[in-house]
């Protein structure tokens, strides 16, 4: 037995020979098989050979993989996870000039769908809605709760969206919504929709939609400022978005030693504007009353302080709201105050009156004739409503607004000097204070007047002017002859409050001198004392100003019926600390600039004088229960001379 | 060669050893090189970096306790446990069949509590050990096709194939076939007959595949691994970024802990099925042909103790073994290059996964227990003495003294005690 098994080089186990059944034994023994062909040893290094044959194979595939084709997956790597990511630089915030904050960033959040995210299998024991289990149960959850919690977003357009493809197969991920409230964004997080991400960002909020709203403008959603000072003060506020090279992992967190280049970001300065928050709250209310009351087209108020040439307050109507802007008519934006120019009317006689003074071609006592109307050529000028002033000194001219003895001024100055002059108190070009939009206005070439041009320019017509131009004019009476450009601006400074740079003052223009600009004020005083402004005399303060009413020239003619009623005036008279302009555009009813404007002027001066705690220059009617029915044009007026 | 082995086993193979150690401690360390920014970062692991790893660690010292034990344990003792093992495994299979279909769809775990198996792990050791015992003890089987080999096949196929593939676990059933293959063809069986099945069952997958049409779920995975990108959030996803870790991987790799595909949102199997592609990305070219390599080496190893073992089921079982974890690894690795449609097959000693380790290991130790007795007999019963030396009449008989010479000289000795040496076998 044991010689017999010597020579098998194989033996088989016992006890499997011994269950093994009688009939597999016929089987081998009926079909004779080719035993010779059996070989174990060598069947198992065959498949050996072909084990190793697969590995070979294999690692030809892995070259092909890692060395020719390394290339073009690295770039498909970098491609998915190497990017340059901007950090978004904190905006500046605007300012009013006793720091008040008008515009803010307020936290928001930006929604996001991934579609990507549907098809990833949750990981164990991360827990969300049992039910969806499938990529379309997700899509379907995604889709109604988005529909669910933001009511404004259009579902059809999303689902179109959603089909695009990287060139690696990824799914895009889209934005659903740019800038959404904390509140919602908060709702959207905690309904756990599937694929949505909810990103932090800012949004840009004016602590009053409706206060300066004309000024302030606003930005796109991207934070870039579309109108107002938050796009003209775009550079400044803007600031530097940082940068960041690194690959970001799933999570879209740099992945740490990945980082090629950092450069922070640079917050934008925030500007500290020349507004006084408070008195343009008061301006926009008094003129709001006016605006309404008298059914007008539209009203514009400007508050300048002569001294300094700062904007105090800048309010048009119709105005709106901020914060809620897609909810008004587009033209309610315009920024009326700059971007409109009229024709002044009688409100520019001061320019030529004082330029007659200036020049010496007329004194304080000179007198003039009116005769009611004056030919020019083969067309004559008239005072209006067929008024016959007479005989008439400088004070009554102004007083009395007219028209022929100031045609009469015009032509003593010559085109020249008059347009030298019209110039010189700004009008004809952009005043540059820092408001996007503004209008040069229109004034023509002095080479270019008719003798009718120019006594028109003399009286207000034939010339147009924005407000601010012609409030800035008034500005030069108020300064002692000299103009400064008005200013929006007062400064900027770091986020922090560091390194405050108040702006450039801009440079002073003497247009006439101050004795002459003393006289042109003792003039206006009597405007408001006597005049045709009796209405905007402030309770307790003297007053100086000049009333308007201009017809609206419309395609070249003066349609009847349509008026621009003007009051521009200052306060105190002798030293004004302000300078008010108002004007009503087409006001239903009256259309004197006295009696539609001159009360808005009143109820702004007194506010703002107040405010300033100025003293009283004369009796105040809550200082003595006299002053209340007192007659502003009895007082004398206190000038010393 | 005085030495009469019968009372003293030979030292296990050392090189088959070493191999094993490099890979499993290979593997630990990739597992947590792979696993630990992401341990670091989902909730289940508590943020522990080395949640995946210390499991891993414990499952490899249960598997070297395995092992041992099992390279101590007689081999041959396992044929007469065949039809019992595999009679238990295709119980445990019928068992995750009828109790696993509820909500989730797949179901490969029984069990209870914290006590879990995978039977189809098991079932692939019972099959190879089935198989080696039903072909060693009828040698004539693999020379009938429709008589042996067929009746065979679909015994495998139908009790244990099959509930595997229906868990459903393609991966191992793809494995298990071909193993299965490779053992009836070590035993003998043509290799066109091989050839044959192998054509009729990649044509029935593909049929299977298409039950559906083109735009079936089983389809698409099987295709996607040529286009990864026309799929990418299916099946292509894993492919997708499996190429990208291994094409940027480069020749010598990204650096060691360097890789980008491991973190969060990347490859998601990236400590398990996909490590391989982990490899490649961190040591590049230089890694992955380091691990095939060590690979070849293990199944030059395990086939030269089956080609050196003198008893028809040990060489078989090693055959079995070895070539059971060869087709893993080689599935694996093909799937991780996107030259084989997905299956879902774990890299043996490298992906994590206690599961797949443990009986790897103890399979491991098995071989090294058949590398022990390369020249065990048992008495072998007369009536298959006949067929054992039809068997070997493929041995010129010029040659067999040089034969035996090159195993040893101690072979002649052994043998004519062997008789004995059933009750003195030391375990
Ligand atoms: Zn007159």
């Amino acid at each position: 037995m044991s010689v017999e098994t010597t020579h098998s080089r194989y033996s088989s186990n016992r006890s499997a020979a011994a269950t093994a059944s009688a009939g597999t034994r016929r089987v081998g023994a009926a079909q004779a098989p080719d035993v010779a062909t059996v070989r174990l040893p060598q069947r198992i290094f065959s498949v050996f050979l072909l084990v190793l044959l697969g590995y070979v194979a294999l690692a030809g595939r892995l070259a092909y993989l890692q060395v020719v084709q390394h290339a073009q997956y690295r770039a498909v790597a970098e491609d998915l996870r190497e990017r340059t990511r901007l950090i978004p630089a904190r905006r500046g915030v605007l300012l009013d000039r006793s720091g008040a904050l008008l515009v803010r960033n307020e936290q928001a959040a930006s929604i996001v769908l991934d579609p990507n995210q549907w098809y990833v299998t949750t990981v164990k024991g991360a827990k969300t809605a049992p039910l969806l289990d499938t990529p379309e149960m997700r899509r379907e959850a995604a889709l109604k709760g988005l529909a669910e919690h933001l009511p404004g977003v259009d579902m059809a357009a999303l689902a179109r969206k959603l089909g695009g493809k990287t060139a690696t197969g990824k799914l895009r991920t889209i934005d659903v919504r740019r800038v959404v409230d904390q509140a919602t964004a908060d709702r959207i997080a905690a309904a756990n929709l599937p694929g949505v991400g909810v990103l932090p960002t800012t949004r840009r909020v004016a602590m009053n939609g409706g206060l300066a709203a004309h000024l302030i403008g606003y930005t796109d959603i991207d934070g870039k400022g579309l109108e107002g000072l938050e796009r003209e003060l775009e550079t400044t506020l803007r600031g530097k978005p940082g940068l960041l090279e690194a690959e970001f992992d799933g999570g879209r967190r740099p992945i740490p030693g990945t980082i090629r280049r950092e450069v922070p970001e640079q917050p934008g300065r925030d500007v500290l504007l020349t507004l006084d928050a408070t008195l343009q709250h008061d301006v926009q209310t008094a003129l709001r009353k006016a605006y309404v009351e008298s059914r007008a087209d539209a009203a514009t108020a400007i508050v300048l302080d002569p001294k300094t040439g700062d904007i105090l307050a800048l309010a048009n109507y119709p105005t709106f709201d901020v914060n809620k802007r897609n909810e008004f008519p587009a033209s309610f934006r315009a920024n009326r105050a700059v971007t409109s120019p009229y024709e002044p009317g009688s409100t520019l006689k001061v320019v030529t009156v004082a330029a007659a003074l200036e020049e010496g071609k007329v004194t304080p006592s000179s007198m003039f004739f009116c005769g009611g109307s004056q030919k020019i050529g083969r067309r004559s000028i008239r005072c209006a409503h067929g008024a016959k002033h007479g005989s008439e000194n400088l004070t009554d001219v102004i007083r009395d607004s007219c028209n022929i003895a100031s045609a009469g001024m015009g032509r003593l100055l010559g085109k020249e000097t008059l347009w030298e002059y019209e110039r010189r108190f700004g009008f004809g070009e952009r005043t540059e204070c820092g408001l996007p939009g503004e209008s040069r206005g229109l004034l023509a070439k002095p080479e270019r007047w008719s003798d009718m041009q120019l006594a028109n320019v003399a009286f207000g017509q034939g010339i147009s002017v924005t407000p601010l131009q012609l409030a800035a004019a008034y500005a030069v009476v108020a300064n002692d002859g000299v103009y400064l450009r008005p200013r929006i601006v007062w400064g900027t400074r770091n986020a922090d409050g560091s390194d405050l740079r108040p702006s450039q003052p801009s440079e002073a223009r003497r247009v006439v001198s101050p004795e002459v600009a003393r006289q042109m004020r003792q003039m206006l005083q009597t405007v408001v004392d006597s005049g045709t402004g009796k209405a905007a005399a402030p309770d307790g303060y003297t007053a100086g100003g000049k009333t308007g009413t201009a017809q609206v020239a419309e395609n070249g003619s003066y349609r009847s019926g349509k008026y621009v009623a003007s009051f521009i005036g200052m306060a105190p008279a002798r030293d004004p600390r302000f300078v008010i302009l108002v004007s009503v555009t087409a006001p239903k009813g009256s259309y004197y600039g006295g009696t539609v404007a001159g009360p808005v002027f009143r109820e702004i001066v007194e506010k703002a004088l107040i405010a300033r705690r100025t003293p009283h220059d004369r009796p105040s009617s809550s200082g003595s229960g006299k002053a209340k029915t007192r007659k502003p044009g009895k007082l004398k007026p206190d000038w010393d001379a | 060669m005085t030495r009469t082995s019968e009372e003293q086993p030979l030292a296990p193979d050392w090189w088959l050893f070493i191999i094993t150690l490099l890979l499993l401690g290979g593997g630990v360390v990739m597992v947590f090189n792979a696993s630990y920014a992401l341990a670091a970062e989902v909730k289940y692991t508590g943020g522990d970096p080395a949640y995946f790893v210390k499991r891993q660690a414990l499952w490899a010292v249960i598997g070297l306790i395995g092992m041992f034990a099992a390279m101590r344990i007689s081999y041959w003792k396992l044929a007469k446990l065949a039809v019992p093992l595999l009679l238990v495994t295709i119980a445990l299979l019928a068992g995750v069949l009828v109790m696993g279909h509820g909500a989730q769809g797949a179901q490969r775990w029984i069990g209870y509590g914290p006590i879990k198996i995978q039977p189809s792990e098991f079932a692939k050791l019972a099959v190879v050990i089935y198989l080696a015992r039903v072909l060693s003890a009828r040698p004539l089987l693999v020379q009938n096709l429709w008589r042996g080999v067929v009746p065979l096949l679909g015994v495998v196929i139908l009790f244990v194939i099959l509930p595997v593939e229906l868990q459903p676990d393609l991966g191992t059933a793809v494995t298990l076939l071909l193993t299965v293959l490779l053992v009836f063809y070590a035993a003998g069986a043509k290799a066109r007959w091989m050839i044959g099945f192998l054509t009729v069952f990649a044509l029935a997958g593909v049929g299977l595949a298409l039950r559906h049409g083109t735009d079936g779920y089983r389809w698409k995975r099987m295709t996607t691994f040529v286009n990864p990108a026309a799929d990418y959030n299916g099946a292509g996803y894993q492919i997708t970024h499996s190429r990208i870790a291994l094409g940027t991987g480069g020749l010598l790799g990204v650096g060691f802990g360097q890789s980008r595909e491991k973190l969060k949102g990347n490859l998601p199997a990236q400590r398990t099925d996909f490590i391989f592609a982990i490899v490649g990305e961190e040591m590049g070219l230089v890694g992955t042909c380091g691990v095939l390599f060590m690979f070849s080496l293990l199944a030059a190893r395990g086939f030269y103790v089956a080609r050196r073992t003198r008893n028809a089921f040990g060489a078989l079982l090693a055959t079995g073994i070895t070539g059971m974890i060869s087709v893993q690894a080689l599935i694996n690795i093909g799937v991780v290059t996107a030259s084989l449609p997905a299956t879902g097959v774990p890299l043996p000693f490298l992906s994590y996964g206690g599961s797949s380790l443990v009986p790897t290991l103890v399979a491991i130790g098995i071989l090294l227990n058949i590398s022990r007795n390369p020249s065990y007999e048992e008495t072998v019963a007369r009536g298959h003495r006949r067929n054992t030396r039809r068997l070997l009449r493929t041995r010129k008989p010029s040659r067999l003294p040089a034969a035996s010479a090159a195993y040893g000289g101690e072979d002649i000795a052994r043998s004519a005690s062997s008789g004995r040496r059933r009750d003195s076998q030391p375990s």
